[in-house]
């Protein structure tokens, strides 16, 4: 039995049942209470039980991408040597929700971002400590695979970062491709999707098999978005990811971002207070390496509770 | 403060003036000066060859397999070109490997400390005067490989399978063999240093982008850094090779040096640079002496193309700015 047959057939039940209780509303509602309480509930009763099950059905097959993780930050804390870095955030990172991370430069942004992947460990000098909990585990602890992390949590950098000597086409499953998928049809399935979620598609489907770097700078960066995205993450961090981009790329990214957060998490950095407006629903200020205030981006707009947020949004410094 | 401000103007007119002309004119002068060296240094071998090449043409005396400068008076490059082109290609084979291994474990595992004692070895094998390295495989890694390599080897072929020997050659300990992995043991840090450099010189981006993809350690150097390194590390490679092509001493040492064909696997052979350093004082007949120049002159005509080899891998296959250029 395949599942074709399966959702044939509990169909087939269902409309029968559909039928039962519709035969059953003819009848006067009070002739029999017995009648009423058993067979029309057990018939909603069965119904609704499939309909979820369909349900669940079809969310798994879209993937992880289906349930992101819960995440959220306590007490986290990085160190560079003597410096600080960030100090002492905790934050919640809201799930399927665009979250900006603003604040001027050198306040601890990135610092910040890249703890959340992990992204330290490469860092000789760097120290974290504190907790990043996905899921309620905290992905420091010592029975965590890093390698595994990266790959839940994806990461698309300031400037474009294709592989240089790949194509298009090995760009995007580039990691897919480390995790052992070889199968091709899954690969171009997989490319397909990942550069249609990054509004990449139309314009390089003729030309997979160019060289990555002979797109132009947004394009370009929408690959690199393609490519994390290729290997499903829950979390997608960004940092700055349209700083280097003319203002018609920004657009579209901004519009992807728009359209990712239906599927994925997405913590972003910006430098620019129209971006965090436009495209988070929440918005985390930091300042000196500490977190200012976070709230919603509408909010902590329109109505700073800190004066020094309020002096940065309305571009008194930064 | 305006005082001072004209004060500078007025000497620094005709100061920067002249200054910017004497600059100009000694960097074209010590550029051009190479380049007239380089060409002067070419033309005098050719000059000085002159009389062997015309004696035997050009391609007849390359491929010319007689070297007889005591009955015939017959001069043929090719034992020597043969020579140094098996020696040179299999040291490289030899080393490529190992070189590169060590260049990937210091730039990318090891602790900074030992990566800096790695680099200093690797600078301090370079650095030990050829001859050195001569006299070591004289008395130390000659009679080794002879006793424990060759003599065996070669017992076992003399009952076991007789039409080897004249393949194997006579285990002497002097020979190809012995030669080529010396060649080989000194273009290790060549090849190392300059892979190592090549390593280095990927950007942090491409590490990153790989690692935030979820590449290990090992699987962010075959996706971002070799790939990128790439033409560092070929490049790196040809040069060694050309190392390996010129260098003299240590081989001139250890080759056993036997002027004709055919060479064995563990028999004495020569080189080009080998034959002349050799032969260069005994050299009477002014056509033996053409003959050791016009060998000079190949050898500078191989030494040009294996830079130029070197320069149009960099340029074909390096990657600056995300680019392929
Ligand atoms: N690799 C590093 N080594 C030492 N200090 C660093 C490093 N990266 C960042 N810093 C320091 O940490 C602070 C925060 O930097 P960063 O997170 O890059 O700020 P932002 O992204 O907000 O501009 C700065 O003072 C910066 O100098
Ligand atoms: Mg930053």
């Amino acid at each position: 039995m395949d599942y074709k047959s399966i959702k044939k057939f509990t169909m087939k039940i269902l409309n029968s049942l559909k039928t039962l209780t519709t035969g059953n509303k003819k009848l006067p509602q009070t002739a029999s209470g017995l009648a009423l309480a058993t067979h029309p509930q057990s018939g909603t009763d069965a119904a609704s039980h499939i309909e979820i099950g369909a349900g669940s059905n079809a969310h798994s097959s879209v993937g992880s991408a289906a349930k992101p993780a819960r995440m959220e930050t306590r007490g986290l804390t990085v160190m560079y040597g003597k410096a600080t870095g960030v100090h002492n955030i905790s934050i919640p990172i809201h799930t399927r929700k665009v979250t900006a991370l603003i604040g001027p430069s050198g306040c601890g942004k990135t610092t910040f971002l890249r703890a959340l992947n992990r992204m330290h460990d490469l860092t000789r000098i760097a120290r974290v400590t504190g907790e990043v909990l996905l899921d309620g585990k905290n992905i420091y602890d010592s029975d965590i695979n890093p390698v595994l992390i990266r790959r839940r949590i994806g990461m698309v950098f300031q400037k474009p970062t294709p592989f240089p000597t790949m194509s298009i086409f090995d760009n995007v499953v580039a990691g897919l491709k480390l995790v052992g998928i070889r199968n091709r049809s899954i690969l171009n399935e997989a490319c397909e999707k990942a550069l249609r979620q990054a509004a990449l598609f139309d314009e390089v489907k003729d030309r997979l098999g160019d060289a990555a770097v002979s797109l132009s700078g947004g394009q370009q960066q929408r690959l690199s978005i393609a490519r994390a995205l290729a290997v499903e993450p829950e979390v997608l961090l960004m940092d700055e990811p349209t700083s280097s981009l003319d203002p018609q790329a920004t657009n579209r990214i901004e519009e992807l971002i728009h359209s990712l957060k239906k599927e994925v998490t997405i913590v972003i950095i910006t430098h620019n207070m129209q971006q965090a407006a436009r495209v988070s629903d929440y918005t985390a200020f930091f300042y000196m390496g500490k977190l200012v205030e976070m709230g919603k981006t509408k909010s902590l707009f329109t109505n700073p509770r800190q004066k020094k947020t309020e002096e940065y949004i309305t571009g008194r410094f930064g | 403060m305006m005082r001072l401000q004209s004060q500078v103007k007025s000497t620094s007119i005709l100061y920067r003036w002249l200054g910017d002309r004497i600059f100009t004119v000694v960097v074209v002068l010590l550029g051009a000066s190479i380049i007239l060296i380089t060409a002067g240094m070419a033309w005098v071998l050719f000059d000085e060859g002159g009389l062997a090449l015309r004696e035997f043409g050009f391609f007849g005396f390359l491929s010319g397999t007689t070297w007889d400068p005591a009955v015939q008076l017959q001069f043929g490059a090719w034992p020597f070109l043969f020579g140094t082109l098996v020696t040179s290609g299999l040291a490289l084979l030899i080393s490529i490997f190992p070189a590169i291994a060590v260049g990937i474990f210091s730039a990318e595992y090891a602790p900074k400390w030992l990566s800096s004692l790695i680099d200093n070895l690797v600078q301090l094998i370079a650095a030990v005067p050829s001859v050195v390295i001569g006299i070591w495989g004289i008395f130390v890694l000659a009679p080794w490989m002879r006793e424990t390599v060759y003599m065996p080897i070669y017992l076992w072929a003399e009952t076991s399978a007789p039409g080897l020997i004249p393949i194997l050659g006579h285990p002497i300990g002097y020979g190809m063999t012995t030669a080529t992995i010396v060649l080989s043991l000194m273009i290790v840090p060549y090849t190392a240093a300059l892979s190592k450099d090549a390593i280095e010189s990927v950007p942090k981006e491409q590490r990153e982008a790989s690692r935030a993809l979820g590449a290990t350690r090992w699987e962010v150097i075959r996706m971002a850094v070799l790939p990128y390194a790439r033409s560092g590390i070929l490049a790196g490679t040809v040069l060694s090779l050309g190392r390996a092509i010129g260098e003299t001493m240590a081989v001139a040492m250890l080759i056993g040096n036997k002027n004709t064909l055919p060479f064995s696997i563990f028999g004495a052979g020569a080189t080009m640079p080998s034959v002349i350093v050799n032969e260069f004082r005994e050299a009477v007949e002014s056509l033996h002496l053409s003959s050791l120049m016009a060998i000079g002159f190949v050898l500078f005509i191989i030494a040009l193309i294996v830079n130029l080899l070197a320069a149009w891998i960099i340029r074909k296959y390096s990657i600056s700015g995300g680019k392929v250029v």
